[in-house]
């Protein structure tokens, strides 16, 4: 059983690879974080200040975006180009494949994000000489975020079609977003069913907030462990989560 | 020990329902296919085929009733570790070779690490795929993607093979390779179930046919008892002259001559009356046979003699 999951992980992944959307998203990136880091700015200080965040905005900005455009369609064309009867003939369960496909593209997304995360720690390293904890720490959390933003894409796509899809969840990408400063406020703001209705709802979108650590690591803040642990442990809940209902919805498929 | 049924179906009926319509495109069916059998699901375009096949893989579930592979329930997907399936127009990932396909479908069907690439090779060879096995995919041709597919339903070294017309976009050589291969693999104690058009290959090589039309089965049992004595006699005569031959014109149809043979075709009323005619006429009859039908000619009375009882209806509001 394992070793079919990882042949299905690798066909998954060696799809996904080959996405022209992928090719450009990260070369366009770390042309981005290329040039920021090499044209000369007035000091080091705002020099860095501007790499960090340049970096770390084109990291998760192309890999969210791929992640979204990758998955929204995956399942759509597997089922409609019929690639999918000769795999699910296999004594495997759809859950398996599902799964598959998800860790798939996710891994070539991944391989993408780890080439610009690695341009941008080098030119850190080039002008800062060390590497601070939280460097890392901001962009492995960004890899927990595009996991998460993964999910819900797979999630949505086990509903809509492809194109409808990347929309609706980049939509609700956006809402998380905007969840804690501008949801709260409208809640406090309303009674009875509307401010139940936007709690529920604010509780339901993935807190997207949560992952920014951005600002922290330009202004070289610390965050605090406990709170670090606290936010991973709840992107891993919502993931697992949407990749369970994502499951469920597979299984009860005509294909 | 193996079941005794390889496929096992109890009032299996599926309908497709859209907005406001359903559509019954399988209807209570039972079969039950022997370990070993090899099988011929026959059918017009769109009697219901495909949507069994679907049924047994677990593609789509059953309105109604159930299905068995090797005693385990359909439902289950252990129920395909003894299963190779070819789909109908099958399509593979474009960019990878038959060979890197196989290896993927090896571990899928669970071949031990240490067999695959042995396995991989001779399904390929079995399949007349090794020719082009280093080529991508979506490079090849449509009867090559077939024995691609092919190949892919061997690699596991499966009990029971599920084809859903393996031989159509092929041409006749590859029609009696394809032939070829399936009869192999009978004669390795296989158990096959294929769906087809082409009824004289069928013919050839299955113990069982089942007739399936608008949904339902219509019969089910071997060539032989499926086809009937027909009134339709062929005469083989020796010295025949000339006179002769244009008086048996006027009896039989279809009066040939073959060197030094005369074939001849004609019903029972006349078969009598020709033979008279050539023993008259001093010519020596080498044999009378009395024809039975093709299975194609079977099917096409079977089903002219159902009437149409298609299945379209209007959903309850
Ligand atoms: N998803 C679906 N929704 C609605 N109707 C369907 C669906 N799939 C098949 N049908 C209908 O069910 C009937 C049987 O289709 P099926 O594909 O099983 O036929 P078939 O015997 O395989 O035909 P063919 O020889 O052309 O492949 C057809 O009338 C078809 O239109
Ligand atoms: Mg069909």
């Amino acid at each position: 059983m394992l070793r079919a999951f990882f042949a299905l992980i690798k066909l998954s992944f060696l799809e996904a690879v080959r996405r022209q959307i992928l090719h450009v998203m990260v070369l366009l990136s770390l042309v981005v974080i290329a040039v920021a880091g090499t044209v000369s700015f007035f000091d080091l200080g705002v020099q860095v200040k501007i790499v960090k965040d340049t970096g770390m905005v084109m990291i998760l900005l192309a890999g969210a975006l791929s992640v979204v455009f990758l998955l929204s369609g995956a399942l759509f064309h597997d089922v409609e180009q019929r690639l999918l009867y000769p795999v699910l003939a296999r004594p495997i369960p759809r859950g398996l494949y599902l799964l598959a496909r998800y860790a798939g593209a996710l891994g070539a997304v991944y391989l993408g994000m780890t080439l610009m995360a690695a341009t941008l720690l080098a030119l850190l390293w080039v002008h800062l000489h060390y590497l601070s904890t939280l460097a890392i720490v901001a962009v492995a959390f960004t890899y927990l975020e595009v996991a998460l933003v993964g999910a819900l894409t797979l999630l949505v796509s086990t509903f809509f079609t492809p194109a409808m899809t990347a929309t609706l969840t980049l939509f609700l990408y956006l809402l998380g977003s905007l969840k804690m400063g501008y949801l709260h406020h409208l809640a406090e703001r309303n009674t009875g069913f509307a401010k139940w209705a936007i709690t529920a709802v604010s509780a339901l979108l993935p807190n997207m907030e949560a992952f920014r650590f951005k600002d922290a690591l330009v202004h070289d803040l610390t965050v605090p462990i406990g709170y670090l642990l606290m936010v991973a442990v709840y992107a891993v809940c919502y993931t697992a989560m949407c990749v369970a209902i994502s499951v469920w919805r597979f299984r009860r498929r005509e294909m | 020990m193996r079941a005794q049924w390889a496929i096992r179906t109890e009032g299996l009926t599926k309908v497709y329902a859209s907005r406001h319509q359903t559509y019954t495109a399988v209807y209570n069916l039972n079969l039950q296919i022997a370990d070993g059998e090899t099988v011929g699901f026959l059918g017009a375009n769109g009697a219901g085929k495909t949507t069994t096949i679907k049924m047994l893989l677990d593609f789509i579930a059953p309105t109604q009733g159930r299905a068995w592979l090797y005693d385990i329930p359909c439902t289950e997907p252990r129920a395909r570790r003894q299963v190779g399936y070819m789909p109908e127009q099958p399509y593979f990932p474009r960019y990878l070779t038959p060979r890197e396909l196989l290896h993927a479908h090896a571990a899928l069907a669970g071949v031990p690490s240490r067999e695959v690439k042995h396995r991989v090779e001779v399904a390929l060879e079995m399949a007349r795929a090794d020719g082009f096995a280093h080529r991508p995919i979506g490079k090849l041709s449509k009867g090559m993607t077939q024995r691609v597919a092919l190949a892919q339903a061997l690699v596991g070294n499966p009990q029971l093979l599920i084809l859903d017309e393996p031989a159509s976009g092929l041409d006749p050589v590859s029609r009696v390779e394809m032939r070829n291969v399936l009869q192999a693999l009978k004669e390795h104690g296989k158990t096959i179930f294929l769906s087809s058009h082409h009824l004289s290959e069928v013919e050839r090589i299955c113990d069982r046919v089942a007739i399936i039309h608008q949904g339902r089965l219509l019969a089910f049992g071997t060539p032989e008892e499926l086809t009937q004595q027909t009134d339709r006699y062929v005469l083989v005569a020796e010295q025949v002259t000339t006179d002769a031959e244009r008086a048996l014109r006027q009896l039989c149809s279809g009066v040939r001559r073959d060197g030094a043979q005369v074939n001849a075709v004609t019903d029972g009323e006349r078969v009598y009356e020709a033979v008279a005619l050539l023993r008259q006429t001093g010519a020596r009859l080498v044999s009378v046979i009395q024809q039975r039908e093709t299975l194609e000619e079977a099917f096409l009375r079977i089903v002219q003699q159902t009437p149409s009882t298609e299945f379209t209806g209007e959903k309850a509001a």
